[in-house]
C-alpha cells in the first residue's frame, strides 16, 4: 500500500436538481480494499459511476489511479461491475466475457483462460457454455464477478458483488477477492452486507443521503461509534416485534434486525438479567440470548438510528 | 479509433441475428414472405394474374324453335373465354323475379333475361332481338367491372349479329337487277353504317410491369427496401436504448471503449446484418423459385454505384432510427414506433407499392423521403438497367442526405448516452 488509487474531492452530483451526492471526499492507497456501507439510495452507485468514469460529477474532483476516469487510457486499468449483471441474453458467459476483454484491448486467450480458471474455482465450470438468458438470478451475479475480475485490472469497482447469492458462495467470492488485494490489486466495493465488508476491506466509508457520515478501519469505526457489546436475545419469530417493544425505551440504543433484538450496552453482565426479567413478565418466550461483539450495522444504526436495509 | 471493438460489436450482433428467431423473422423470412406473396399470388408463374369470372344469372324464357334462340346464347356465354379462363359462372333461373331477387342478395353479378320470342326476332331481318341485362354485383369495386363485361359481351354479340343480317341483305341485293357499281356502293355504306369506327385498342403495361421477371426484380429490391425501413428505424432507435434497460451501457462506457468506437461499433453491426439480410434476398429473389431479373455485374462501376445507393439507404434508414429514439425512452417504445413508421413509410413512398398507385398528395412525400431515393435509383440501374437517367444528380442527393442524416443521428446518440449514463 501506498499510492493514492481513488482521491475524491468535494464531489457533488444533483439529478434534475436532486442531490445524489453531497461534497463527497474520500481516498484510497494502491492495494487497499475499501467498502462503501450505506443503505439503498445513499449514493454509492452513483459514486462508483462516476469513479468508474461513466458519470460526470456536477461539482469537485476526482483522480482515479493518477488520472481522470473518463480518460480512455486511465479506464483500461479499470474493472467496473454494476449492481445489475451486464451481460448480453444470446452470447454465452465465455462469449459475454470475450465481448468485454475485447473492449479492452487484451488478449482474449489469457482472459479466457483466467475467466476459466475463476468458475472452477467457484465451482461453476458448466456456466461457461451457457448463455446469459438461461442463467439464474445467482448464476448471472457469479458470471458478472467473473467477467469483472477476469480481465487484468488495477482497480476493480464492485457494486453489489454477492447479491443473490448463498452464503458459500459469498465466502467464495470474498476469498477471490481477497488473493486480489494480495496481489495489489486495489478494490472498492459498495455493500450493505456488513460480513462482507469486515470480511474484506481494510477501510470502511459509510455513506448515508448522498454522504460520507464517518470512514476508517473497520475496528477503529467500531471504537468511536459503536458500543463495547451488544446484547442479541432471539425471541421467537412472533414475539420479536412485541420483545422490541418491551425492551426499547429502556436502553438508549434497542433495534430489532433479522429476528433478534440487539441492545448496546457498556455493562452486558448487569443489563442482561434485567432484559430476560422484562420479557419474562410480558410473558414473552426467549429462544437464546448472548453477547456479541458489535459489528458494521451497529455503527450505522449508532450513526444514522436506522438499520442498513431501510 | 481501435478497430477490435468495432469487430467485437459486429461479432456479437451476429450472433444475435442467428440466435434470436424473431431477428430472423423480420430479417429475412418477412421480405421473403411478400417477395413469394408477389411471386406466386400478385404475379402468378403463369396467366395473367387471374381473370375475373362473374357469377351471372341467366333466365331463358325462349321456347323458339330456331337454329339459334335463347339455348343457344347460354351456350356461347358458358363457353365464352378470356386468356383461357372463363368469363362467367352461370346460374338459370326459372323467372326474372327469383333471378333479381338473388341479384339483389349479393349472390350474382349480372342477370340477363331471355324473352320469349328471342329466337325467332333473331332470325327476322325485320324485327329486333331482345334481351333485357341487370348489371349488379357482389363487391362495389365489381360493379364496374361486371357492367363493362356483360355490356361489352352483349353489345360484341349484337354486332355479329347485324354482320349476319348484313350479308344476308348484301346477298339478296347481289340477285336485284342493279347495276354492279351500285351493288358495290350499298354493300360498302351497309358495312359502314354497321361498323361506323374502326377502332384498335392496344393495352400497353407500365414499364414495371413490362415483364414477369422485371416486376419480381422491382418487388425483390422493394422488399429489401421496406426491410431497411423498419429494421434500419427499429435498431437505429434502440441501440442506445437497448444498452441501458439491458445493464450493459454503464458497464461498457467503464471500459476503454470511446464514444466513437460505440457508435461505429453499432452502426457499421447493423449495417452488416442488414446487407447480409440484402445479399440472402437477392439470392432468393433471382432463384429460379422466384425468378426475379436483378442484374450485379461488379466490373460495372454503375452497378458498384447502385450498391453504394443501397448502402445509403440503410445508413439513412438507421439514422431516421436515431432520430425516432428521441420520442420514447423504452426499447418497446422506440422499436413499435420504428417497426410501424418503417412500414408505413415503405408502403407509401413507392419502395413496396408503385408510387403510380398512389394520390398526388403521398406521392409528395416520396419526393422528400431520401430512403426512397436510394432503393429508386438502385432499382433503375438493377433491375431496369436503366443508366441513362441523371446519375450525377443522384448521387449528389442521395450521399449528400446519408451524409447530413449520419451527422443528425450522431449527435442525437451522443446527447442520448449522456442522458442514460447520467440517469
Amino acid at each position: 500500500m501506498g499510492q493514492e488509487a481513488v482521491v475524491a474531492q468535494s464531489i457533488s452530483k444533483l439529478y434534475n436538481g436532486v442531490g445524489a451526492l453531497d461534497s463527497v471526499s474520500f481516498t484510497v492507497r494502491s492495494g487497499e480494499a475499501y467498502a462503501f456501507i450505506g443503505p439503498n439510495g445513499a449514493g454509492k452507485s452513483t459514486l462508483f459511476n462516476i469513479i468508474a468514469g461513466v458519470m460526470k460529477p456536477s461539482s469537485g474532483s476526482i483522480r482515479v489511479l493518477g488520472g481522470s476516469p473518463f480518460d480512455p487510457s486511465t479506464r483500461i486499468k479499470i474493472s467496473y461491475l454494476p449492481a445489475t449483471p451486464p451481460l448480453y441474453p444470446w452470447l454465452t458467459v465465455m462469449e459475454n466475457v470475450d465481448f468485454y476483454a475485447s473492449l479492452y484491448g487484451f488478449n482474449k486467450n489469457t482472459v479466457r483462460q483466467e475467466a476459466k480458471r475463476l468458475l472452477e474455482t467457484l465451482g461453476v465450470q458448466e456456466l461457461a457454455a451457457k448463455l446469459s438468458s438461461k442463467l439464474s438470478t445467482g448464476q448471472a451475479k457469479l458470471a458478472s464477478i467473473v467477467l469483472a475480475l477476469a480481465v487484468e485490472a488495477e482497480l476493480l469497482i464492485l457494486d453489489e458483488p454477492t447479491t443473490a447469492l448463498d452464503p458459500a458462495m459469498r465466502r467464495s467470492i470474498i476469498d477471490l477477492l481477497r488473493e486480489r488485494v494480495s496481489k495489489g490489486v486495489t478494490i472498492l466495493m459498495a455493500t450493505h452486507i456488513v460480513d462482507e465488508a469486515e470480511g474484506l476491506a481494510n477501510r470502511v466509508a459509510v455513506m448515508d443521503k448522498g454522504r460520507v457520515i464517518a470512514d476508517g478501519g473497520v475496528e477503529e469505526l467500531k471504537k468511536l461509534y459503536a458500543p463495547p457489546a451488544v446484547l442479541v436475545i432471539k425471541p421467537g419469530l412472533e414475539h420479536v416485534e412485541n420483545a422490541y417493544a418491551a425492551l426499547k425505551n429502556r436502553w438508549v440504543t434497542v433495534y430489532s434486525h433479522d429476528g433478534e433484538v440487539r441492545i448496546h450496552t457498556d455493562d452486558p453482565d448487569g443489563d442482561l438479567p434485567k432484559a430476560i426479567l422484562i420479557l419474562g413478565e410480558k410473558g414473552i418466550r426467549v429462544l437464546s440470548v448472548s453477547v456479541v461483539k458489535p459489528t458494521l450495522e451497529d455503527v450505522f444504526f449508532k450513526l444514522t438510528g436506522r438499520k442498513l436495509g431501510e | 479509433m481501435r478497430t477490435k471493438p468495432i469487430v467485437s460489436f459486429i461479432v456479437r450482433d451476429l450472433k444475435l441475428m442467428i440466435r434470436d428467431k424473431m431477428f430472423i423473422f423480420w430479417l429475412v423470412a418477412w421480405p421473403l414472405i411478400w417477395i413469394f406473396m408477389t411471386a406466386y399470388i400478385f404475379v402468378p408463374p403463369t396467366g395473367d394474374g387471374g381473370t375475373i369470372m362473374l357469377n351471372l344469372g341467366i333466365v331463358n324464357l325462349d321456347s323458339s324453335q330456331t337454329p339459334f334462340n335463347g339455348s343457344s346464347l347460354i351456350k356461347i356465354l358458358g363457353e365464352a373465354e378470356y386468356n383461357g379462363s372463363k368469363l362467367f359462372s352461370l346460374k338459370l333461373y326459372h323467372s326474372e323475379e327469383e333471378a333479381l331477387q338473388a341479384l339483389r342478395r349479393g349472390e350474382l353479378d349480372s342477370v340477363i333475361v331471355v324473352p320469349e320470342g328471342f329466337g325467332y326476332a333473331v332470325i327476322n331481318p325485320v324485327e329486333k332481338a331482345r334481351l333485357q341485362a341487370y348489371v349488379g354485383s357482389r363487391t362495389p369495386e365489381s360493379a364496374q367491372i361486371s357492367s363493362s363485361i356483360v355490356i361489352g359481351f352483349l353489345e360484341r354479340f349484337s354486332e355479329e349479329l347485324s354482320f349476319k343480317r348484313i350479308e344476308k341483305a348484301v346477298n339478296i341485293v347481289k340477285g336485284l337487277p342493279i347495276p354492279e357499281e351500285e351493288k358495290q356502293w350499298l354493300n360498302t355504306a351497309l358495312q359502314s353504317i354497321m361498323q361506323p369506327l374502326d377502332l384498335t385498342v392496344e393495352h400497353i403495361s407500365p414499364e414495371v410491369f413490362e415483364n414477369r421477371a422485371r416486376t419480381l426484380g422491382w418487388y425483390t429490391i422493394g422488399a429489401i427496401g421496406m426491410m431497411f425501413l423498419y429494421f434500419g428505424f427499429n435498431s437505429g432507435a434502440i441501440l442506445i436504448v437497448s444498452e441501458k434497460e439491458r445493464g450493459t451501457l454503464r458497464k461498457l462506457f467503464s471500459t476503454p471503449l470511446t464514444e466513437g468506437e460505440f457508435l461505429a461499433g453499432g452502426f457499421l453491426s447493423q449495417l452488416t446484418i442488414l446487407l447480409i439480410s440484402t445479399l440472402i434476398l437477392i439470392l432468393v429473389g433471382v432463384s429460379p423459385a422466384v425468378g426475379a431479373r436483378i442484374i450485379i455485374d461488379p466490373l460495372n462501376p454503375v452497378h458498384l454505384l447502385a450498391i453504394a445507393f443501397m448502402v445509403c439507404g440503410a445508413l439513412m434508414s438507421m439514422s431516421i432510427g436515431a432520430l425516432i429514439s428521441l420520442l420514447s425512452k423504452t426499447v418497446r417504445g422506440a422499436s413499435g414506433m420504428g417497426t410501424v413508421l418503417g412500414l408505413l413509410l415503405s408502403f407509401t413512398t413507392g419502395i413496396w407499392f408503385p408510387l403510380e398507385w398512389m394520390p398526388q398528395p403521398v406521392r409528395l412525400l416520396a419526393a422528400i423521403f431520401p430512403p426512397a431515393w436510394s432503393i429508386e435509383a438502385s432499382r433503375r440501374i438493377l433491375v431496369f438497367e436503366n443508366i441513362v437517367e441523371p446519375l450525377i444528380l443522384d448521387s449528389v442527393k442521395i450521399f449528400s442526405s446519408t451524409a447530413v442524416l449520419l451527422a443528425l443521428a450522431l449527435l442525437t446518440y451522443r446527447s442520448r448516452i449522456k442522458q442514460y449514463a447520467e440517469t
